[in-house]
């Protein structure tokens, strides 16, 4: 992915390991990863400063991450994908005859799916927008930081980095959006799968 | 009651996240059409270079242009209006022959690419100079053209030479004294 510019899944894992094992891991997640990104690049070393508010901006996946795991609106959403799994696993009974099994079996699958595919685009709806927000404050405070020593007040740093900045910032959100809408959902499900620690905070 | 508090939670988030793509959207097209801008046109700047207002304030500059072949041209004492700045007066020195890439607000600069038929090619490029006249080094500008104000008895330097990203370009003359800035 490093051939297009601003488009990488290390904003998705950042955010992901805040979400699962908490701020201080998703913090350590995002320093540790700009301290060796920052350095060995393809695209040149950063300068102190710039690799300053990249770790900064990268540790607002973090904060996110770790806000969102508790708010009600992800736990509500991940308890009902627990209870659809834990429905999905129940054997589907045969009341009304063997004539009639077929039907209520297509028709009982039928709604599961339904109702996993709502679950699933909540989630994925939720997480898209996060990460697309996340995402925009990153860019904001990161093109704010490669002019702020290269213009007169921090009022022109600010506007001329949104500005000459967007083509990237624009190409990183929307690349954002699809990852934290499509990859961190499955995630943190397969996640809570095999018992992380997500579940403590959830039930 | 929980639903409904989620529903808000849902709705705040989408419409922050519309004004995000509203706003972005916004600024790359205003970013598209400063840089597509042609207002400062060298045309028109070439025909308000060509006559002075009576009643101008002028000032006298030197100016050296370096092709990096050995070729060095001096412009002395040359009169111009005090209001202008280094991109109006290299204008005017080279009848026009100058071309630049303008980038529009919020920079306003222009970064010359060719003067008096010299073009940058690979890593030869333009730069500019300003000879301090406390310490009679020369400095490298760290500023676009259309930053450097005129002032009396100012003296500047376009060189044309190997430049890269680490190392700024050789100074005007050969061997001459440098610092990093005038003040």
């Amino acid at each position: 992915m490093i051939d297009i510019p601003n488009v990488k899944l290390m904003d998705a894992f950042v955010f992901i390991a805040a979400f699962l094992f908490g701020l201080r891991v998703g913090l350590g997640t995002a320093i540790s990863i700009w301290a060796v990104y920052g350095f060995i690049n393809p695209y040149g070393q950063d300068d102190l400063t710039l690799l300053l508010f990249l770790m900064g901006g990268e540790c607002l996946y973090a904060v996110s991450g770790a806000l969102l795991s508790r708010s009600s609106v992800a736990r509500d959403l991940i308890a009902t994908r627990k209870l659809a799994k834990r429905i999905d696993k129940q054997p589907i009974g045969n009341p009304a005859g063997p004539g009639r099994g077929i039907l209520l079996r297509i028709k009982t699958r039928a709604g599961k799916l339904v109702n996993n595919a709502g679950s699933y685009g909540r989630m994925s709806l939720l997480f898209g927008l996060i990460g697309f927000q996340a995402t925009f404050a990153y860019d904001v405070l990161t093109n704010f930081g490669s002019w702020v020593f290269k213009t007169s007040s921090l009022y022109q740093a600010l506007i001329v980095g949104v500005i000459t900045g967007v083509p990237f910032a624009i190409l990183h959100e929307a690349s954002n959006l699809v990852f934290f809408a499509t990859v961190v959902p499955p995630a943190i499900a397969a996640a809570k799968r095999v018992g992380l620690h997500v579940q403590h905070r959830v039930t | 009651m929980r639903t409904k508090s989620q529903r808000v939670f849902y709705l705040i988030l989408g419409i922050t996240a519309l004004t995000i793509a509203s706003a972005q959207v916004g600024a790359y097209y205003y970013l598209e059409r400063s840089n597509s801008s042609t207002i400062p046109d060298s045309s028109i700047l070439c025909n308000s270079l060509t006559s002075h207002a009576p009643g101008v304030n002028m000032i006298a500059t030197n100016v050296l242009i370096s092709y990096g072949n050995g070729t060095m041209q001096w412009y002395n004492e040359t009169a111009v209006p005090s209001s202008w700045n280094a991109y109006a007066l290299t204008m005017y020195l080279a009848k026009c022959n100058v071309q630049a890439k303008f980038y529009g607000p919020p920079l306003n600069e222009h970064f010359v690419t060719a003067i008096n038929g010299v073009s940058n090619q690979g890593s030869f490029s333009w730069s500019i100079w300003m000879l301090c006249q406390h310490t009679n080094a020369w400095a490298y500008s760290q500023v676009g053209v259309d930053l450097i104000s005129l002032a009396s008895g100012q003296t500047l330097a376009w060189v044309y030479g190997a430049s890269s990203s680490s190392n700024n370009p050789a100074p005007p003359i050969p061997n001459a004294k440098t610092v990093n800035s005038c003040s």
